[in-house]
């Protein structure tokens, strides 16, 4: 440390200068002396020489010296210098920053400028912070609902920054049909004037349940749209809103009436076609419930029909006097909530059947809920 | 003449005779008609018809056929039995009739409404009846409560609030006078899904379920699908005043009252449904 507060005495663009004054064997630095009283000395010091010894001192540069040759000569009893002159080729270690510290210096050091670092963000950030809110809910799947019913979805919200709260304001909620108008929709709260990073805190969307398409066999899917802005800081606040995003949310609203979805044509099988269906379940029916096909065609180009569908009981086949018409049936003997059912039907003709010609059967087919 | 054709000839009238003998005893009779939608004026096709003793035995079944005709055989002669009438999609579902078979063969026909919300189905009703009642009496007022009743009839066998909404709607359109009679009004002004809300949460409550939002829908509105429900529930053999109390603690005293006017006119309903209904006999 010695070496380098030394060197670090001469500036790089000044030349150092140097006298050596000889001194008596017996001669002594006097109590009263130092350094300090003649800017510019960089350092003097006694070389032991026989016979004599001599004193040698550097100065920052020769202005120095002369400013002070005559005070410090007289100070010290110094005969004139036996030799002087500017000092040249002086090796100096570079200026290297870490190389003289000690790793524990280092580390204090980078310790000591985190702490701090840290201590004003904490400190500051009520005028500082950065808003940072992130909307969630509960459940990740969708929500059923049944036309025409409240709804309540429960939304937490969960706050980012730490050491200050954030005052959230959501925006008007709506549902989103695919396609169609949007459904505007309400919250319990729509500000949360103190949300912590501690606590989240949780609002309600709330509506009504939209109608129901009418379209059989499948509820109609809603999407929710949620937003919200929000501001952290004193100073921040002003100028910096976070915008947050809640997450898809889909809605699924069913008929309040059992669904029959049209049957659509599956596989054909020499003069059989297959059709394959869905029953809508809106709430539970413990008692069960049984659905019915009628087929009427002209006499001879139907011979059989019949419903089945898994966990569901096959209602035997029943045909007009005249052959015209056929009836089957599939019971289940209970349906749950919100549930889909798949059902099958298979139509036997009196002719090859293909695709196109299953799907004419369709448009002679009658399935209902009884 | 061999002994072995003899042999034969007397085992053959040995099974032939008490035949014969019992068909003297108990003459056979078939009943027979067709099932039709009188309102679009086509044949319902499919159309279940059982014949069944007072037992609640069936003694035989038949569906239509595409042109809606029907045919119940093995009946006998002299039996009083009821004919069910069902098709899905259609109204009154079932719908029982009582008949004798005071002959070997007893026509039948009859006419289903469509359970549907169409409107263009429920227009042509409209116009339909309208035209019958103006038949009837040309006096304004008696016009007006003859095509209520007609309405009402719809909700007597059965018919969806939804499916009424639409009729009603049709009603005062095609006969704007309907519109003051609050029920008919409370129906057409509305919304469908309400409707449907409303029907679906009384048939619950009648049921024994709690439901906290109650649709908001009129007294009239309520009370005509409280009666269709409480109906229904009448004819699983539930008892009438288990329901009404149900009504009565979920719905309110009014609705209650109501419910009662409408369905102790049923007496009434069930002639003009009959009417309706029945095209021949």
């Amino acid at each position: 440390m010695a070496g380098w507060k030394f060197f670090d005495f001469f500036d790089s663009d000044r030349i150092p200068f140097y006298a050596r004054f000889p001194v008596p064997a017996a001669f002594t630095f006097p109590a009263d002396f130092s350094i300090s009283n003649y800017p510019g000395l960089a350092v003097c010091h006694l070389l032991p020489g026989s016979p004599d010894r001599c004193l040698v001192s550097y100065w920052r540069d020769e202005p120095s010296y002369r400013a002070y040759e005559t005070p410090f000569c007289t100070a010290l009893a110094l005969p004139p210098p036996e030799e002087s002159g500017v000092v040249t080729g002086i090796k100096r270690e570079k200026d290297v920053w870490w190389k003289p510290k000690s790793l524990s210096a280092v580390v204090l050091a980078v310790a000591a400028t985190f702490g701090g670092l840290t201590a004003l963000r904490d400190y500051f950030a009520v005028l500082f912070a950065f808003p940072d809110v992130t909307l969630t809910y509960g459940d990740a799947s969708h929500v059923d609902a049944v036309e025409g019913d409240q709804v309540a979805i429960p939304v937490t919200a969960l706050s980012g920054v730490r050491f200050t709260q954030e005052t959230v304001r959501f925006d008007a909620p709506a549902l989103q049909p695919n396609p169609g108008n949007m459904k505007p929709w309400t919250f319990d709260a729509i500000t949360i004037p103190a949300l912590t990073a501690a606590t989240p805190q949780k609002v309600t969307v709330m509506g009504t349940a939209p109608p129901h398409s009418g379209k059989q066999g499948e509820p109609d899917i809603y999407h929710l749209n949620l937003s919200s802005t929000a501001n952290a800081g004193v100073l921040t606040g002003i100028f910096l809103k976070g915008r947050a995003t809640a997450p898809d949310k889909e809605l699924w609203i069913w008929s309040t009436k059992p669904g029959l979805s049209r049957p659509k044509t599956g596989r054909t099988y020499g003069t059989s076609c297959e059709f394959l269906g869905d029953l809508d379940s809106p709430r539970a029916y413990p008692q069960g419930l049984s659905i019915e096909v009628v087929v009427v065609a002209r006499r001879g180009e139907i011979s059989a029909l019949n419903a089945s569908a898994q966990g569901g009981i096959s209602v035997t086949e029943e045909i007009s006097a005249d052959g015209t018409a056929f009836a089957a049936g599939v019971r289940w003997p209970a349906l749950e909530k919100f549930h889909t059912y798949q059902y099958r039907i298979f139509l036997e003709g009196a002719k090859p059947a293909d695709k196109s010609s299953c799907e004419q059967w369709i448009n002679k087919m009658r399935v209902a809920v009884r | 003449m061999s002994l072995k054709a003899l042999l034969g000839a007397l085992g053959a009238l040995s099974i032939l005779i008490p035949c014969f003998y019992s068909q003297a005893q108990t003459p056979q009779g078939v009943l027979k008609g067709t099932v039709r939608d009188e309102t679009r004026k086509v044949a319902i096709g499919g159309a279940k018809v059982q014949v069944l003793n007072s037992a609640g035995l069936v003694l035989g079944t038949s569906r239509t056929g595409q042109d809606g005709t029907y045919l119940v055989s093995g009946l006998v002669v002299g039996q009083s039995v009821n004919a069910v009438y069902s098709a899905a999609g259609y109204a009154p579902d079932p719908w029982t009739r009582p008949l004798k078979i005071s002959k070997p063969e007893i026509v039948q026909d009859v006419a289903l409404l469509c359970d549907c919300k169409d409107t263009a189905y429920w227009k042509a009703w409209a116009d339909i009846q309208k035209a019958w009642v103006e038949s009837q009496n040309p006096d304004p007022s008696v016009k007006a409560r003859l095509l209520d009743e007609s309405w009402s009839a719809l909700g007597y066998i059965g018919i969806s609030a939804e499916a009424r909404g639409s009729a009603a709607r049709s009603l005062v359109s095609v006969e704007p006078i309907t519109g003051k009679f609050p029920a008919i009004i409370g129906f057409a002004n509305t919304d469908p899904m309400v409707l449907r809300k409303a029907e679906e949460q009384l048939r619950s409550t009648l049921n024994g379920g709690i439901h906290e939002d109650l649709p908001r829908v009129s007294t009239e509105v309520s009370g005509e699908i409280a009666a269709v429900e409480i109906r229904k529930q009448k004819a699983e053999g539930k008892e009438f005043k288990y329901s009404l109390d149900k009504l009565n603690s979920s719905w309110g005293g009014e609705i209650k009252k109501y419910t009662v006017e409408v369905i102790d006119r049923d007496p009434h309903m069930k002639s003009i449904a009959e009417g309706m209904i029945i095209t021949s006999q």
